[in-house]
């Protein structure tokens, strides 16, 4: 049953109760007035009795003949006065009695002859101690009548207040049973949702709850918080998928980004720093080195005949040269030096720090030595020679485009052959 | 709350209502149950003995009561004096004439009396039609029963002397077939006779109107010497009658049925005799005075040797009725 239900049903039940507690209680004063009326028409016939009997001793003592009359008056006032208390429901049965007695009085009393003072005495003897006998039965008829009423009345509001004992206390017993019973079932359904919230503000949303409860509210609550739950799951799922695609985009354009950065930054053939990177990281050097006060030195590196190289061999020789020029030199130098490729078969150095002349010279030694060695590419071997020139920091220049302008120069100086690669140093 | 606490309390409230119930509604079990023989007369008048045993309120009342039915008042008075019973049920007639020889028993109640009980019947073809024409006929009458109490006493309030008719002495047996054969003109019997005959005469009968005439009483007789000793006995004992005759009041078709069923009576003998029946607990001084009344027109006819009636009074003992009104008065007013 439905919680709505048990609410109605508890309303109705309380009314009916209501009503029949009503109708009993109407009952009950309807039982009260009968019982004054009953009292006050039970009374009035014992003052005609006792009027009667004072009309029989005139008859008898004193033989008066209108006595007679008057107790047959009187006879009739009783009979009618036995039909009320009839009429205001007493058992016919209970009265039943004293009426015939009071027949029997009447038939009694015209046995009485006219000539009362000169009937026989036997005669008269014999309907006295009849009368007399007959009166006695009329007043214990109506004592008994009395004790009857007493029965029935005490009969009747003994049952009343037995059924009313017995309706308040069944109902009362029942209603507090299915009351107990309707908060238990509200409670189990209660605490099944409570766990679920719980759970579900903990971030369960794998768990579900038990949809069966006896009350139906409870069922489709239950079932509706499961599906809540499913579609939150679902919600859930989504969100994490999104999460994990916007992770892997984001990682891709990373990676692209790194890839466009390196590849803005390195010389796509050789893999050394581009003019731009290695201008960009060099002026960062010089404020570094303007601040501490450093020393550095620029070597501005030319293959020589490499023209001819890439006419008579193809551009797969040029570029193999290239490359291999480039790994040379960043073999030789530092991991804190930098080269990078600035033109066809240009290439710049930087190196630091560089404390004097002496140690620039066995870098330079040591980059001719390996760039002087044989490149073999596909059977061919080469002689490559190259002209280096130098510039420092901060004698030369400090800006680059002075340090560039001087290597430059020196360079070309030793291109020329105004002096020599290998001992090309500037003119300190 | 939880599941036992909840049962405990439901057990709990419903063994409450139980119990209440049973305190209201259950008539209290007796622990013991003394025990009464009562002889009773094989007759309708004996209908609240039959009542309260059938339908058990001597027990409810703790009494375990022995019912023999013998045939008529004269076996049950000597029953009761021959110590084959506790008590005995007779009519005021059998108490009159054993008065005047004895006085070892007592009346301790009147539970029944009728006001129509002896009948006067002829024929249709005697011309009898009311009292005066009784004047020079024969009527057939029992000795020394009711039945000649009844006819004479009749005759005199209506003012016909004694001389003026004349007297068949009969058996009630025989009485009916006196009325047909002529041999009588008229009867004066008690039921269930005069309703046999009558039954057998159909239309031809004719029953004078007598009732109220007489009034004949059913009596509860004990020995005297016992009263002291099983008062509160008979105190129950008188309760109980009381609940039969208020079911005799109350229920009178169901009463009718189980008195017939218990006596193999006809049920159209007891609707005959119903109606005059009044079923009551009373000891008055009406008894007294009938038995007066009886006692004189015995000795007036010469049935008894003493001049004086006794002194019936002291035969009855009205200590057992009037505390169990008492108690039942007490009972009605909780």
């Amino acid at each position: 049953m439905t919680l709505a239900g048990r609410l109605k049903l508890s309303v109705s039940l309380s009314v009916m109760v209501l009503g029949v507690l009503g109708v009993l209680i109407g009952y009950l004063y309807e039982l009260v007035v009968r019982g004054y009326e009953q009292s006050d028409a039970y009374q009035r016939i014992q003052i005609t009795l006792s009027q009667m009997a004072g009309e029989l001793w005139q008859v008898q003592q004193l033989k008066l003949l209108d006595a007679r009359e008057n107790a047959l008056q009187l006879s009739n006032e009783l009979n009618m006065q036995l039909r009320e208390l009839n009429a205001v429901g007493v058992n016919a049965g209970y009265l039943d009695h004293l009426s015939r007695s009071n027949e029997s009085l009447r038939l009694l009393l015209n046995l009485y002859p006219d000539e009362l003072k000169t009937a026989s005495s036997e005669r008269l003897e014999l309907l006295n101690a009849r009368l007399n006998s007959l009166q006695l039965s009329m007043q214990e008829e109506a004592t008994e009548l009395r004790h009857r009423m007493a029965q029935t009345r005490y009969g009747s509001i003994q049952s009343l207040i037995i059924s009313v004992s017995a309706l308040v206390l069944l109902t009362m017993v029942s209603a507090i049973m299915f009351h107990l019973h309707t908060l238990q079932l509200f409670k189990a359904g209660m605490a099944s949702l409570k766990t679920g919230i719980i759970r579900a503000a903990s971030g369960d949303l794998d768990s579900r709850i038990l949809e069966k409860s006896p009350i139906p509210e409870f069922e489709e609550l239950n079932h509706q918080f499961n599906l809540m739950k499913q579609e939150l799951q679902v919600l859930t799922i989504s969100r994490d998928e999104l999460q994990r695609v916007v992770d892997s985009k984001t990682q891709l354009l990373k990676q692209q980004t790194e890839e466009l950065k390196y590849e803005a930054e390195h010389d796509a053939l050789t893999g050394v720093y581009s003019r731009y990177a290695f201008n960009s990281l060099l002026e960062q050097t010089l404020l570094r080195l303007e601040r501490t006060g450093g020393t550095g030195a620029m070597l501005f590196i030319d293959i020589d005949k490499f023209k001819p190289i890439n006419d008579n061999y193809g551009h797969a020789i040029g570029d193999h040269v290239l490359i291999t020029i480039a790994q040379r030199i960043s073999h030789t130098i530092r991991k804190s030096d930098m080269v990078a490729r600035i033109g066809g078969d240009e290439f710049l150095v930087w190196l630091e720090p560089i404390e004097d002349a002496l140690q620039l010279n066995i870098v330079i030694s040591k980059l001719l030595t390996q760039l002087h060695q044989d490149i073999l590419f596909q059977n061919i071997h080469l002689l490559i020679d190259v002209s280096i020139g130098v510039s420092f920091y901060p004698k030369d220049g400090t800006k680059i485009e002075e340090l560039m302008e001087i290597a430059d120069k020196n360079m070309y100086a030793c291109k020329r052959g105004e002096t020599q690669s290998s001992s090309l140093l500037p003119k300190a | 709350m939880n599941k036992p606490a909840l049962s405990f309390l439901s057990l709990l409230l419903l063994s409450a209502a139980l119990w209440f119930a049973g305190t209201l509604l259950l008539p209290k079990s007796p622990i013991q149950h003394p025990r009464l023989s009562i002889a009773i007369s094989a007759t309708p008048l004996s209908s609240p003995f039959i009542l309260a045993s059938q339908l058990g309120y001597f027990k409810q009342h703790g009494l375990e009561v022995e019912i023999k039915t013998l045939l008529g008042g004269v076996r049950c008075f000597e029953a009761l004096v021959n110590e084959e019973v506790d008590l005995a049920t007779s009519s005021e007639s059998v108490v009159m004439y054993n008065a005047f020889t004895r006085d070892d028993f007592s009346i301790i109640a009147t539970f029944v009396t009728s006001d129509n009980d002896v009948k006067l019947i002829t024929r249709r073809g005697n011309g009898i039609k009311n009292f005066d024409d009784i004047r020079q006929r024969r009527a057939g009458v029992v000795q020394k029963s009711a039945s000649e109490y009844f006819l004479e006493t009749a005759m005199v309030l209506h003012g016909i002397e004694r001389n003026a008719y004349k007297i068949d002495y009969l058996q009630p047996e025989t009485i009916g077939d006196a009325l047909k054969s002529g041999r009588v003109d008229l009867i004066s019997v008690w039921e269930p006779f005069a309703h046999q005959i009558r039954r057998q005469l159909g239309e031809d009968a004719i029953v004078l109107p007598t009732r109220g005439l007489y009034r004949l009483s059913f009596n509860l007789l004990a020995r005297r010497d016992e009263l002291p000793i099983k008062r509160d006995l008979h105190i129950k004992l008188l309760k109980a009658l009381d609940d039969a005759v208020d079911f005799a009041i109350r229920e009178p078709e169901r009463a009718k049925a189980i008195v017939a069923d218990a006596l193999h009576v006809p049920r159209d003998e007891i609707d005959a005799f119903w109606p005059d029946y009044h079923f009551h607990l009373t000891l008055d001084k009406t008894l007294q005075l009938d038995l007066l009344t009886q006692a004189k027109w015995a000795i007036g006819s010469g049935y008894v040797n003493q001049p004086e009636p006794p002194d019936f009074e002291s035969f009855i003992d009205e200590t057992a009725l009037n505390r169990a009104d008492r108690e039942i008065n007490a009972e009605e007013k909780p």
